[in-house]
């Protein structure tokens, strides 16, 4: 760049003189991530141009400890361009130990290039104070006691009437002190104070993996306000239940100390209980009662007694039949065996017990004919 | 909600307000952080459900980035209030207004708590703040143009143009006409063109000098100014020549 001469009445007398860059800088780096315990885990290698959600990404992906644990910050860095440096803020959220201090190391397949100074510090060093921020709504209230909604119906947006959608706060109302379930009837009685008096207040009652239905109400529909009555309207699942009654003002809290009713499964018959494949892949399928209606909303919990502890995921079920696929066995431990079952049904164990057997050789095919087939016509195989 | 709103929420030139009820967990003393874009306060009531009997506890008039609510400890006392004793389970009215100018904006208040054991692996309790960072020897390609005027004082008058050469092309460029008692950043702005073209940015910074060869804002005294035009990078080639 040169000073070009001067256009003005007066001479101005111009100089210019240059400073050349230094290198830029290049190559990659890597975060430490040092655990309280002093072990670390390194990050996969990182641009110079990361940004703050890259590097986030990262510790959370490379460092298990850390996961959903770090927030990264790139505040106005004093650096203007990723040529000269970088510089970020690590918040370390949630945590009950002193994380150890992370650290930034050049990448050994591409490392940085550059006459560098690596900065890592603790400005806010780990203590009791518990910081929130922002504000959680947990100790936050509203300063309208009744708020308005937006409402939308349809992704459409809704005009309430009067133009006034309030949303009212309101404690809990009614209480559930105690409640019996009988398994040959399915008859479901719960009792307590301020129980919704009518079945039009109740928008739904729920039990045992089933919805319930009113039972014993007047013609009305009036109810005692102190008793509900209903029958379930399909077979229970097993687990560990109490009900969920719900009234157009939200749930009825069960009172304290109420607990859970069981609700056992029974199994009638196991098949096949014999030449189980040391391989897995058999489908076992188990006949009995309360089994869960449906995959959705249950847990399960199925696996034989041998060293391996070789599971058996569920993979059909209805009220009287249970399915699950076998996995692998100890090829050589297991064989010829008779094993029993661990199960257990949403948190429940079942107290049946049952016995299976291995069979006594890894199934192998010894022939395949034919041993080429069309790709286009129909061609039988034998195993 | 949390106490605060983002940048998506918050124009340009709006004020919004905020007021509701904050409620202790427990018994205690409080402290609380303040972050913004641009100007925010913070009231809070010294006794329970009263909503006249209220301190202002936080009075920020500069803008901080989004969040940045703890940090204030260095070079932002402003942003952290004093300690405040309250009693775990009463509702205490908080208020807030914040004013957002030009630009985008943002708001959040956070709360401390000092000593306390309660629930530590809230998802939102951040327990430490470390600062990494890495870079090199800062030495920018630098442009130092000293202009002396004729006559001490008279830095209104005169213009000259600026001509550059890429190095790798060796076509010339000639700036706009630039005046002689430009800002920095107004001759920036002028020469940005050409440094765009080869990648990169400027920042240009003046300094006024007497005859002396000291700095002086005093115009009548100024003989010469010299505008420093730093790249924003470290660059491989020289980016004129």
């Amino acid at each position: 760049m040169v000073a070009a001469k001067g256009t003005t009445k007066a001479e101005l007398l111009l100089e210019a003189n240059v400073q050349v860059s230094g290198p830029p800088m290049s190559g990659q780096w890597q975060i430490k991530c040092v655990y309280p315990d002093g072990a670390f885990k390194l990050t996969n290698p990182l641009n110079l141009d990361a940004s703050s959600h890259t590097i986030q990404r990262h510790i959370s992906e490379h460092c298990p400890f850390m996961r959903n644990r770090v927030l990264v910050h790139t505040f106005n860095s004093p650096y203007s361009h990723h040529t000269l440096g970088k510089e970020f803020y690590v918040d370390f959220m949630g945590y009950t130990e002193d994380p150890g201090q992370f650290e930034i190391v050049s990448s050994e397949e591409n490392p940085l290039i550059g006459e560098i100074t690596y900065i890592g510090e603790t400005l806010i060093p780990y203590g009791k104070n518990l910081v929130f921020w922002p504000i959680p709504f947990e100790m936050l209230e509203t300063y309208e006691e009744k708020p308005q909604m937006l409402v939308e119906i349809d992704d459409m947006p809704a005009v309430c009437h009067s133009m006034e959608c309030e949303f009212t706060h309101i404690p809990a109302v009614g209480s559930m002190a105690s409640f019996t379930f009988v398994e040959g009837t399915r008859t479901l009685t719960m009792t307590g104070t301020e129980l919704p008096d009518n079945i039009s207040k109740i928008q739904s009652i729920t039990f045992a993996g089933s919805t319930c239905t009113i039972s014993g109400a007047g013609e009305d529909g009036s109810l005692s306000g102190t008793e509900v009555v209903c029958v379930l309207d399909r077979e229970p699942t097993c687990g560990t239940w109490t009900p969920a009654l719900t009234t157009f003002l939200g749930n009825v809290p069960i009172a304290e100390g109420v607990a859970g009713q069981v609700v056992q499964c029974t199994i009638t018959d196991v098949t096949p209980a014999t030449d189980l494949n040391l391989l897995g892949q058999d489908n076992i399928t188990f006949t009995g009662t309360n089994f869960p209606h449906e995959m959705e909303g249950n847990t399960f919990e199925l696996t034989f007694t041998n060293g391996l502890s070789t599971g058996c995921n569920v993979v059909e079920t209805k009220t009287t039949e249970l399915i699950c696929l076998t996995q692998k066995w100890d090829t050589n431990a297991d064989k010829s065996q008779d094993f029993g079952m661990n199960i257990a049904i949403n948190g429940l164990a079942l107290t049946q017990s049952v016995s299976l057997r291995t069979k006594g050789d890894v199934q192998a095919s010894q022939d395949i004919t034919p041993n080429s087939a069309s790709p286009v016509l129909k061609t039988p195989i034998v195993i | 909600m949390h106490f605060e709103a983002l940048e998506k929420d918050t124009k340009a030139m709006q004020t919004h307000l905020y007021r509701g009820w904050f409620t202790p967990p427990a018994d205690g003393r409080y402290r609380f952080h303040n972050s913004c874009d641009d100007h925010c306060d913070l009231w809070l009531g010294n006794t329970p459900d009263s909503e006249t009997d209220i301190t202002e506890l936080l009075n920020v008039d500069h803008w901080m980035e989004f969040r940045r609510i703890s940090y204030s400890t260095y070079g932002n006392a402003d942003r952290i209030s004093d300690w405040v004793t309250l009693q775990g389970g009463q509702k205490y009215f908080i208020k807030s207004a914040h004013l957002n100018g030009g630009g985008s904006g943002h708001f959040a208040t956070g709360v401390e708590i000092e000593q306390a054991e309660l629930n530590p692996t809230h998802p939102r309790n951040q327990k430490e703040v470390q600062r990494l960072a890495f870079h090199t020897a800062d030495v920018r390609e630098t442009h130092r143009l000293t202009i002396t005027y004729p006559t001490t004082g008279e830095i209104d008058s005169g213009t000259f143009r600026l001509q550059f050469t890429n190095p790798e092309t060796l076509k010339r460029s000639v700036s706009d006409e630039l005046k002689a008692n430009m800002s920095g950043n107004s001759i920036r702005d002028r020469i940005k063109g050409y440094f765009n073209s080869v990648g990169v940015n400027t920042i240009v910074t003046k300094k006024t000098l007497n005859e002396a060869g000291e700095e002086t804002d005093t115009k009548e005294e100024i003989k010469s100014a010299v505008y420093e035009i730093k790249l924003d990078r470290l660059v491989s080639k020289p980016s004129t020549s």
